[in-house]
C-alpha cells in the first residue's frame, strides 16, 4: 500500500522538532519574505538552514511557503531570496504567483509546489501547473473525496490534500473581505478573518435574524474517518494546517494521524473512536469533515460563535528523567498543583495516566503549585518518560 | 480604449451600441458567476449574430470556478463559442485555458481570476501562454494599474465601473443559516435583494446564493468618472458591469463615460457627474493601498 507523506506546520524551530519527533514526514514553514501568515513567527535564512539540516539528518523534508500574491512593490529581492532558500537546502517552495514560479525556474533548481491559494478545483488546472514544471499541487479545500479520486487517474502531478485545521469559508485566494473591511490584504498575509465576524441579514429594509446572528464561520477540518479513503486514492501528501498553533496541538494532531496512517498501512483493525478521542484533546474549535463527504451543511458551520477550549490542557514538557529515582525534570507551561490527575503524551507510547505528587523546584524547594511559565520543576512519575514527552491535565468537564 | 458593457437582454444591445459600447460581455450561468442576466445558448447565438451585424465585439464570460464534473460541459460550450467565432472568452480558472488550448482557441482568452492579476509580471506570463488579454485585479491602485498595463503586450482590461464582489464560497451559506434557525429559506435563494451588516459597522453588503455557492459584494459600487480620461491612455478596455442595476442605469452610465471621453476639457464635468453618483458609489481601491502586518 502506498503510504502518503504526513505534512505538518511549524511556526518555530521548536515546533518543527516536535512535529518530526511526533511523526511528521515533512514540515512547511514560512520565511521572512513572500509568505502568508505574516503574524506566524517566521524563519530567517539561518534558521531555515538549521531546520533543513535537522530534517535531513532524520531523512525528512522542509517546504517553505512563498505564497503571497505580490503587488509591484513587493518584488524587491525575490531572486536573492529564492537563491538563499536553495542554498539553505529547502526541499520545495509552496507558491501561488506566476512571477515566483518563473523566477524560481529561471534562477534556481528549487522544486515547486502550487499553494491552495489558487484554488485548484479540477485536474485540468493541476495539469496546467504540471506542464509548467511544478511537481505538486495542493488541492482546494472545496473538494469531496469522490472528486479527489478523479484527479488521480487524470494527472501525473503529485497531489497534496488538507486533512486537518482551519478552513477558509471562501474559495482560497478569491476573498477580499479583509481588504474591503479593514484595508488589510488577505492575499499578502493580512487576513483579518472577517468571515468569522457576526452579521445581521436583511431583505431590503427588513431584518431577517433575531438573536442568532448571521454567521458564515467554518468549523475546522478533521478527517480521521476519511484518511483510509485518501490513502486508497493515492494522494501523495496529507497536510495539517496551523503554523500559529501550540506545540501541544502540533504534537497531538501529528501523532494521531501518524498512528492512524501507520495502522492503516499495516492493515491493522482500525478503532476510529480511539483516534477521534485523542485528536479531540487538541481541539480548540469544533471540527467537521468539511467538504469530504459532499456539499457542506449546518454541521460544517459555526453558529452563535460557540468557541470551545481544548478538553485537555498542556501543563508541562519533559526535559529529563532519572530512572533510578523516578524523578522527571519538566518545564512548566500551565498552572497545576499536587493531586491533579494528568497523563503523559508521548510519541513512544499510548497516553499513560498518573497523579501529581510533590512538586519541587530545581533547588528541591517544595512548592504548593506550579505557577511560573517555563520554570524547571521536578516531579515523581511512576514510569519512564523521555525528553519531548508532554504532560497534560485531564479535565472532567461533563 | 474600448468600452465594454454587460447587457441585460438582446433588445438593449442596439441602443447601448449607438451610445458608445464597443464590446458586449454576456454569459450563461451554467458556466459563469455573477452575471447580470443568464443568456441561453440559443440567445448567445442570436446575440453573436446581432453584435457582429452592427460591427461590434462579443465577449463570453466563462468565469466559473471549475470542478471536475463541469469539464465535459465546458468543453461542449467552448465548441459552440468557437463555432460562433466570438471575439473574446473571459475565464478565471486555469482548467478553461487547458480545454481551450485543446480546441486551438487560447488566443481568444482573457484571464480574469479577479484577485490574482496584481503585478507587472502577470501580463508577461500570459503573453507567453499566447492569450488575448487579462483583466487587472480589483484591489490595485491606479498607479500600479499604469505600471502593469505599461508592461503589457496583451490586451489589458479593468472593471472601471460596477458593483464588485469580495467573496465567493462554494457553500450554501444562506440556506444553511436559515435551516439552522428553523426558518423558511426558499425565498432567499437566488434573491439579489439580501444584504449583510456587520455588528459594529454601518456598511451594507449585498449577498446572494446561487447554484455556484454564496457571493458577497462591496457596500458601494465603483465609479471612475474623474479617472476615465487618464485610464484611456493606460487601458485597452474599460468595463462597465451592471450587476444589481438595470438597462436604464447601464445606458445612463455609459453615456456619461462616453461624454467625458469626448470632452477636451473634462475635469469640471467629471466632478459634476461623480457627484451624482456619490451616495452609493466610491473610488474603490484606485487610491487606497491595502496593507498587511510585517513584510
Amino acid at each position: 500500500m502506498y503510504k502518503p507523506e504526513l505534512l505538518a506546520p511549524a511556526g518555530s524551530l521548536e515546533k518543527l522538532k516536535i512535529a518530526f519527533i511526533y511523526g511528521a514526514d515533512a514540515v512547511f514553514i514560512g520565511g521572512k519574505k513572500f509568505s502568508l501568515r505574516a503574524r506566524a513567527s517566521n524563519f530567517d535564512i539561518p534558521e531555515i538552514k538549521k531546520a533543513c539540516d535537522f530534517a535531513h539528518d532524520l531523512g525528512k523534508k522542509v517546504y517553505v511557503t512563498t505564497n503571497i500574491i505580490p503587488h509591484n512593490d513587493n518584488l524587491n529581492g525575490l531572486v536573492e531570496y529564492l537563491k538563499d532558500l536553495e542554498s539553505a537546502g529547502v526541499d520545495a517552495i509552496i507558491c501561488a504567483s506566476p512571477i515566483i514560479v518563473d523566477t524560481a525556474k529561471l534562477h534556481t533548481n528549487l522544486e515547486l509546489h502550487i499553494s491552495t491559494q489558487v484554488s485548484s478545483t479540477n485536474y485540468e488546472s493541476v495539469n496546467f501547473w504540471y506542464e509548467e514544471g511544478v511537481t505538486r499541487v495542493v488541492l482546494a479545500r472545496e473538494l469531496n473525496k469522490h472528486e479527489i479520486a478523479e484527479f488521480r487517474g487524470n494527472t501525473k502531478c503529485d497531489l497534496e490534500v488538507f486533512i486537518h485545521g482551519g478552513m477558509c469559508v471562501s474559495y482560497s485566494g478569491r476573498c477580499t473581505l479583509s481588504n474591503n473591511m479593514t484595508d488589510r490584504d488577505a492575499n499578502r498575509g493580512g487576513c483579518a478573518h472577517s468571515c468569522r465576524w457576526n452579521y445581521d441579514i436583511y431583505d431590503g429594509e427588513t431584518k431577517l435574524n433575531n438573536e442568532t446572528s448571521f454567521s458564515m464561520s467554518s468549523k475546522d477540518l478533521q478527517t480521521v474517518k476519511q484518511i483510509s479513503d485518501l490513502i486508497d486514492i493515492g494522494v501523495n501528501s496529507l497536510k495539517i494546517e496551523g503554523r500559529m498553533k501550540s506545540i501541544h496541538y502540533i504534537a497531538t494532531v501529528v501523532n494521531t494521524y501518524r498512528r492512524l496512517i501507520d495502522d492503516i498501512c499495516n492493515d491493522y483493525d482500525i478503532d476510529l473512536p480511539k483516534y477521534l478521542l485523542e485528536i479531540k484533546k487538541a481541539e480548540n474549535r469544533l471540527t467537521s469533515h468539511g467538504f469530504m463527504e459532499g456539499m457542506t451543511t449546518i454541521d460544517e458551520q459555526l453558529y452563535n460563535m460557540r468557541s470551545e477550549n481544548p478538553s485537555q490542557e498542556f501543563i508541562a514538557f519533559v526535559h529529563d528523567y532519572d530512572e533510578e529515582n523516578f524523578i522527571a525534570t519538566i518545564e512548566q507551561r500551565n498552572h497545576f498543583k499536587p493531586l491533579e490527575e494528568v497523563e503523559v503524551f508521548s510519541p513512544n507510547f499510548e497516553p499513560l495516566k498518573f497523579r501529581i505528587d510533590e512538586i519541587k523546584d530545581i533547588e528541591d524547594n517544595v512548592l504548593d503549585a506550579a505557577r511560573h511559565p517555563k520554570q524547571l520543576l521536578k516531579i515523581f512519575i511512576p514510569f519512564k518518560v523521555s525528553k519531548y514527552d508532554m504532560i497534560r491535565k485531564i479535565k472532567h468537564k461533563y | 480604449m474600448k468600452l465594454a458593457v454587460t447587457p441585460f437582454n438582446l433588445t438593449s444591445i442596439k441602443e447601448l451600441s449607438d451610445n458608445g459600447a464597443d464590446i458586449f460581455i454576456i454569459g450563461n450561468e451554467q458556466y459563469a458567476n455573477r452575471l447580470v442576466y443568464s443568456f441561453s445558448n440559443e440567445e448567445i447565438r442570436e446575440a453573436s449574430k446581432l453584435i457582429k451585424s452592427i460591427n461590434k465585439e462579443i465577449y463570453i464570460n466563462l468565469n466559473l470556478i471549475v470542478h471536475n464534473n463541469d469539464l465535459e460541459s465546458i468543453h461542449e460550450f467552448l465548441i459552440l463559442i468557437k463555432e460562433l467565432n466570438v471575439d473574446g472568452i473571459i475565464f478565471g480558472d486555469l482548467g478553461v485555458y487547458q480545454l481551450a488550448k485543446k480546441l486551438n482557441i487560447e488566443r481568444k482568452l482573457i484571464y480574469n481570476p479577479e484577485t490574482l492579476n496584481t503585478n507587472y509580471y502577470d501580463p508577461v506570463f500570459w503573453k507567453n501562454k499566447d492569450i488575448l488579454g487579462l483583466t487587472i485585479s480589483k484591489e490595485i491602485t491606479i498607479e500600479d494599474i499604469a505600471i502593469i498595463a505599461n508592461n503589457s503586450d496583451i490586451e489589458i482590461s479593468l472593471i472601471g465601473h460596477g458593483h464588485l464582489n469580495m467573496f465567493h464560497s462554494r457553500r450554501p451559506l444562506i440556506e444553511n443559516y436559515f435551516k439552522y434557525t428553523n426558518s423558511e429559506y426558499e425565498n432567499y435563494i437566488e434573491n439579489r435583494n439580501l444584504r449583510l451588516i456587520e455588528e459594529i459597522r454601518d456598511e451594507s453588503y449585498p449577498i446572494f446564493q446561487d447554484s455556484h455557492g454564496t457571493h458577497i459584494f462591496r457596500d458601494k459600487s465603483l465609479e471612475s468618472f474623474q479617472e476615465v480620461n487618464k485610464l484611456k491612455d493606460i487601458l485597452d478596455i474599460f468595463i462597465i458591469d451592471g450587476i444589481f442595476k438595470d438597462t436604464t442605469y447601464l445606458l445612463e452610465t455609459l453615456k456619461n463615460y462616453k461624454e467625458l471621453l469626448l470632452l477636451p476639457d473634462y475635469k469640471e464635468k467629471a466632478l459634476e457627474i461623480s457627484k451624482l453618483y456619490e451616495k452609493d458609489h466610491d473610488s474603490g481601491f484606485l487610491y487606497k493601498k491595502t496593507v498587511y502586518v510585517k513584510y
